[in-house]
């Protein structure tokens, strides 16, 4: 992963530095209420139902077994040991205090950590598939272009007060696993004859009003990427509505210019900045890609090490569900990608102890390289692990509670942290999440039903990406009272679809029963291959309104 | 009275601003330094021309620099004016103003922008910063020079740390 150099370091020092004073001057009446608002923003720090939370960048979820280590310091130390990890890869604290920040930035900055640009109207931390760089599908690793995206996004001084936030998102793969199609900015890695480059998709993105990216380049020169970037945010900053927060994305001009139109600003600002010295050169992105080269694999055999994985299914159950469900393809042999499943019963789907997560450093450092990479489904992967260790591992992980084969299932959900933690919620999302994994506890069950994202928002911020799982769920505030509407059908991957809305919302103590009722008009009507969504598009979604809204009661 | 910070120094500000065409009927432009509203500057600069070396304009945050392209050059001073100090726009023009156009004058900031923006301000290309007289200057000197270092491109380093690093 990438490693920082002089220059790297003091600026995060700096950074950190300029945070201390601006928090001791808040602290001593010298700034007001609203002008430190944007600069704790900035910082990743929020103030919150109950103490502030603090956002941690984990930059397109790579982390190493220091780093973890630090951060398990951090929440025994600063907090109440656990930390959360979040829908765009990041790690969240959630009862810091604000005096002490300062010191946890620096603490941070020891291991090449920060909290910059994690929240704000500012340009976010840039994300991407947790599999990069070992993806079967992966037609160039994304990382390098992501590190050099996060060191011009990284205090860049004409975008840090634009009409709103900023997401950007990079994809190298053939299948979709870092929703491009719902970023302010999405980039897919392209090849033209023997060029690489980027198709761009701009104008996506979910909360209040969710979009689907529109394409405005089908091939863009990866040595052109900052100037690009520079310009269409440029047309934001200057063009972007700021008379209303929520017409302030950037989908929203997009949609009001058409997509077309934006493109044509986009071009024309672009090209009286093409040539300027933020043009990428060979150096730099041989420089970037140098710091994701392989780690030293062993050459093994797949076709051995495969025969005797299936052995230890056959004669472990337990396992071979692990096996199945929480371990992927690793493009060389030999080798498998294991995801920690932070998702057992009980458990606030992505929230994590100082003990689990050392342990996890330890894991690393056995069993994959000492590099782990966080997920946007708010689990944590280990990416390289030898197949002839699996087993070893997965004994390890059983009694940390990593084991729950359970990822890619309903019970897998992505969840935000809801009215039990978050100031903007209408509703509460843990429990709702909690009493569907209790409905559910029936691991054959949830097998049968085969891959099924289920997405919990605690209001339309859409922090849980309830339109964009098969099934969707979006806590709604009734009169002070917290309902639930469901929405089906959405799609974050390749065929990018927005879910639609079932009907009138629930109460929370109807929702496993809800739940259950469309998984049973899917059992019911799936052909014997087909996955929920296939069956959704091919039922269409009356079937499930009528079961659900049956006056049976 | 407002201070002005020019290379991190406080210096003496010679400019009057002025807010709109009411304040200017009842100004005599023939002497003074004066900021005109940009509608007012552009009539006032195709009139008389007299004492045009000292006559400036200021730009809101909606500022279409087109308009302005033909006198860009000739302007001794270039005011934006910030709304409200998270109106970002202003970054974003004053970079363009010495990018894109060249303005070789002076660009200054106005109105509300915070202490802690004047850092980026001045990478964005402003030279000199109009602040209220209760800010510290030793703690907006301090602000000035939060970063020794920067990853970008800016009208104060076109070259971006890539092209730097060793």
């Amino acid at each position: 992963m990438y490693v920082y150099d002089e220059h790297d370091h003091t600026i995060i020092r700096e950074r950190v530095k300029q945070f201390r004073n601006q928090t001791n001057r808040y602290l001593a009446g010298e700034i007001k209420e609203e002008e430190f608002l944007p600069l704790r923003l900035q910082n990743g720090l929020y103030v919150q139902r109950l103490a502030p939370m603090l956002r941690i960048a984990v930059p397109y979820g790579m982390l190493n077994a220091r780093q973890l280590r630090k951060i398990a310091h951090i929440t025994r130390h600063y907090d109440k040991g656990y930390c959360h990890i979040t829908t765009r890869q990041n790690i969240q604290l959630n009862w810091p205090k604000l005096e002490e920040v300062p010191d946890i930035l620096a603490e941070l900055a020891e291991v090449e950590m920060h909290a910059v640009q994690t929240s704000g109207n500012c340009i976010r931390n840039v994300t991407t598939d947790q599999f990069a760089g070992v993806a079967t599908d992966e037609l160039i690793d994304p990382r390098p272009y992501c590190e050099i995206i996060r060191q011009w996004s990284t205090f860049h001084p004409e975008f840090a007060f634009l009409p709103r936030k900023f997401k950007i998102a990079v994809s190298g793969t053939a299948e979709d696993r870092a929703a491009i199609h719902f970023h302010d900015i999405g980039l897919q890695i392209v090849k033209q004859d023997e060029n690489t480059g980027f198709k761009v998709f701009v104008g996506g993105g979910l909360g209040r009003t969710p979009v689907i990216g529109s394409v405005i380049r089908d091939f863009l020169p990866e040595k052109d990427l900052l100037t690009y970037l520079e310009a269409i945010l440029r047309i934001y900053n200057l063009h972007g509505r700021r008379d209303n927060k929520y017409k302030a994305r950037i989908k929203i001009l997009v949609k009001a210019k058409t997509p077309a139109v934006f493109a044509e600003m986009v071009e024309k600002e672009w090209q009286t900045i093409r040539d300027s010295q933020s043009l990428l050169t060979d150096r730099e992105i041989h420089r970037a890609k140098s710091f994701f080269t392989e780690p030293e694999y062993e050459q093994l055999d797949e076709l051995a090490a495969n025969e005797k994985l299936q052995k230890l299914s056959a004669e472990n159950k337990a396992f071979g569900h692990w096996l199945r469900q929480n371990v992927s393809k690793h493009r060389l042999n030999g080798y498998r990608a294991v995801t920690l499943s932070l998702k057992p019963t009980g458990i606030a789907p992505g929230d994590i102890t100082d003990s689990q997560l050392e342990l996890i450093a330890d894991l690393s450092e056995q069993y994959s390289f000492g590099e782990v990479r966080t997920t946007h489904e708010q689990n944590i992967v280990l990416a390289d692990v030898p197949c002839h260790l699996l087993f070893d591992l997965w004994q390890k992980i059983v009694p940390a509670g990593f084991a729950e084969a359970n990822i890619g299932t309903l019970n897998d959900m992505i969840c935000c942290p809801g009215g039990d933690f978050c100031s903007l919620a209408n509703a509460k999302s843990i429990p709702v999440a909690e009493a569907i994994q209790r409905q559910f506890s029936d691991n054959d069950y949830l097998y049968d039903l085969g891959n099924i994202n289920l997405n919990i928002s605690g209001c339309m911020n859409a922090c849980g990406h309830h339109h964009i799982g098969d099934i969707g769920v979006l806590g709604v505030d009734k009169k002070g009272q917290e309902f639930y509407q469901i929405q089906l059908g959405g799609n974050a991957g390749n065929q990018a679809a927005l879910g639609k809305v079932l009907g009138p919302a629930f109460g929370r103590e109807e929702m496993p029963a809800i739940i259950q009722k469309i998984l049973d008009v899917y059992l019911e009507n799936r052909t014997a291959e087909e996955e929920f969504s296939q069956t959704y598009q091919r039922i269409g979604i009356e079937s499930f309104k009528e079961r659900v809204y049956a006056k049976a009661h | 009275m407002p201070k002005l910070i020019k290379n991190g120094e406080v210096i003496d500000n010679q400019w009057s601003l002025i807010r709109d065409a009411e304040e200017l009927t009842n100004t005599d432009l023939s002497s003074g330094y004066w900021v005109l509203p940009f509608d007012a500057f552009s009539s006032v600069k195709n009139g008389s021309g007299n004492n045009s070396e000292k006559i400036g304009v200021w730009l809101s945050s909606d500022a279409n620099l087109e308009s302005l392209s033909p006198y860009i050059q000739q302007l001794p001073l270039i005011c934006i004016d910030f709304p409200a100090f998270v109106d970002g726009r202003g970054f974003s023009i004053a970079r363009t103003l010495k990018e894109h156009y060249e303005y070789a004058g002076e660009l200054r900031a106005t109105g509300h922008f915070i202490q802690d923006q004047m850092h980026y301000l001045h990478r964005c290309g402003i030279d000199t910063f109009d602040i209220p007289d209760d800010w510290s200057v030793d703690s907006v000197l301090q602000s000035l020079n939060d970063f020794s270092i920067s990853y970008q491109a800016a009208v104060d380093e076109p070259q971006p740390l890539f092209r730097r690093r060793n």
